[in-house]
């Protein structure tokens, strides 16, 4: 099916960008979400917005995108993976973060459990402090901040989602655009049946309906309903959020998508 | 009726109508964002306490704004009370009540209750809600108990029925054309005297448009009889003329309602010819 389709750039907004300088300029502060399930890994898209946060370019999703030399910092707090995972992938987009000084990395996994957070059973004051550390390293406002698995800290500590939703709202404050990157798998982790508040489920459901209040832009990513195709990996969805951008207007979008295995991303109109 | 009920609409929005508590239910599918812009809209010269327990970004039109993620209920109150403007009318908007516990809900909506005030609280009804040992109901519906006016958002959706719509929010994947300027609106009034007034608007936000809401009536299928021509060897269509014929005949029943029932529901028998009726056999009377 797919080859019978032109290959498109993906965008976000109606500006035919990724993440619109206006949003970065902006007085405002903007969260967008990009959830994700097993087996459609958001990883290639990250890469790909660092890259157009640093310098506006999107090599492996966007071929339109104009350079802009040293656009904005960037911060990558991340609960699943080390520095080095990032400074790997991010390879293919022509980035070298390991000597990048307008990116900074803040690993929330290598030692999360062995001295971030040292007791789980009791991990308010712990998870505060760090998302204290991480709230420090935000040294300039414009600068694009990203957040991945931080439900991570619900289902393997006693904090509460409105804990997690305190601590990422102190990141928001201090920059314009934050993105949230979370699974959000079935019935796993998402169920909106659950009533027990002591469960996981409904401690991730109540988070991210909540988070997803707060958002301006979501981002899905799924794998196809019909089943495993060899040439198609998943859908993104791109969707509105319950708060509108005030300068710009969010393209609403659904694509499927096909990484292939030397890791460049296909993109289709659905 | 439909008159009556964009007036009583326009002057609930622009907070004419006498109703202390607006509660707002929103989703996922449509959030409370554009209704909360089409009050302040109809209401100038109000003094808008906002309380933000979910928004990072104080709004344009607040005259007060108070971070309440880190206050106490009772510093809420206190700062809502002492904020209330003597002269203009003054509307209280809380961003999101889902914040609050059930069993401290109602002291919270009381604290802050002042006849100066119209107090607008936001509930996310995709919330999952916690089960409780006791028969004390959750935050929800006590909140539709207190509420004077409710207002449920839902999105105007083409492409979706609502079961898929659901199936698709319900495992977080928003679908596209959500939480658009134009949404879906039931409203619910309740008058002095206990009577609830409820009815559905289409709202416009853009152009600040508001008309009833009409369900869409199946459309009767129409006869074709095209379909029925080359079936069989027989006639099985009818002409014009036929089916003008067909319409006036007059059923029988209809007819007995004129001419017989107008007797005022006596039974009445008419005697045809054939009819074998002696007046002196009692056993003849045919009642």
């Amino acid at each position: 099916m797919s080859s019978n389709q032109p290959q498109q750039d993906l965008i976000f907004f109606t500006d035919n960008s990724l993440i619109p300088s206006d949003v970065l300029s902006s007085q405002a502060s903007y969260l967008s979400i990009i959830t994700h399930v097993q087996g459609t890994s958001p990883t290639w898209l990250i890469n790909s917005l660092i890259e157009t946060a640093l310098m506006g370019t999107a090599s492996v999703v966007n071929s339109d995108l104009k350079r802009i030399p040293k656009r904005s910092n960037v911060l990558v707090a991340s609960f699943s993976h080390p520095h080095e995972f990032y400074v790997r992938n991010c390879k293919k987009n022509g980035l070298d973060l390991s000597s990048n000084p307008q990116f900074e990395f803040v690993d929330c996994f290598s030692t999360l459990f062995t001295e971030l957070v040292s007791k789980p059973s009791d991990a308010k004051r712990d998870v505060d402090a760090l998302f204290d550390k991480i709230v420090k390293r935000v040294t300039n406002p414009n600068m694009a901040v990203f957040i991945e698995a931080p439900e991570t800290l619900l289902y393997a500590t006693n904090i509460s989602s409105s804990d997690l939703l305190f601590n990422l709202t102190k990141i928001n404050k201090n920059c314009r655009q934050l993105y949230v990157i979370s699974s959000k798998d079935y019935p796993q982790y998402v169920d909106f049946d659950t009533t027990n508040p002591q469960d996981v489920s409904f401690k991730t459901t109540d988070f991210l309906v909540k988070l997803h209040h707060r958002s301006s832009l979501n981002i899905t990513l799924e794998p196809l309903s019909t089943g495993r195709a060899k040439d198609i990996t998943g859908s993104i969805t791109i969707s509105r959020g319950s708060i509108p951008y005030e300068t710009v207007k969010v393209n609403e979008r659904e694509y499927i998508y096909h990484v292939t295995k030397d890791s460049n991303v296909k993109l289709y109109f659905r | 009726m439909s008159q009556n009920s964009v007036v009583l609409l326009t002057r609930l929005l622009s907070l004419k109508e006498s109703s202390s508590f607006y509660l707002v239910l929103d989703s996922l599918a449509q959030s409370s964002y554009y209704l909360i812009q089409e009050i302040v809209h109809n209401s100038p010269n109000t003094n808008i306490i906002y309380l933000s327990y979910e928004t990072i970004n104080r709004p344009k039109y607040a005259t007060e704004f108070l971070d309440c993620t880190e206050t106490t209920p009772d510093n809420v109150a206190k700062f809502v009370q002492s904020n209330v403007s003597k002269t203009n009318k003054t509307l209280v908007i809380i961003d999101s009540l889902n914040y609050i516990p059930s069993e401290e809900i109602t002291a919270f909506i009381t604290k802050l209750a002042n006849p100066l005030i119209t107090l607008l609280g936001v509930f996310h009804t995709n919330c999952p809600i916690p089960q409780q040992n006791t028969s004390y109901p959750n935050t929800a519906t006590l909140l539709t108990y207190i509420a004077t006016t409710i207002f449920e958002i839902e999105p105007i959706v083409s492409v979706l029925t609502e079961e898929e719509l659901y199936g698709k929010v319900s495992r977080l994947n928003i679908p596209v054309n959500l939480n658009s300027p134009q949404f879906k609106l039931v409203l619910t009034n309740r008058r002095k005297s206990g009577r609830s007034l409820i009815y559905t608007f289409i709202i416009d936000t853009a152009t600040h448009a508001y008309e009833i809401f009409k369900q869409h009536e199946e459309e009767e299928p129409i006869e074709d009889e095209r379909l029925l021509k080359d079936l069989t060897t027989f006639n099985l269509t009818t002409s014009n003329k036929q089916r003008l014929a067909r319409e006036q005949v007059e059923l029988p029943y209809m007819e007995a309602q004129e001419s017989l029932g107008s007797a005022g529901g006596a039974i009445v028998y008419e005697f045809e010819k054939d009819d074998d009726y002696d007046e002196e056999d009692p056993y003849e009377d045919p009642f």
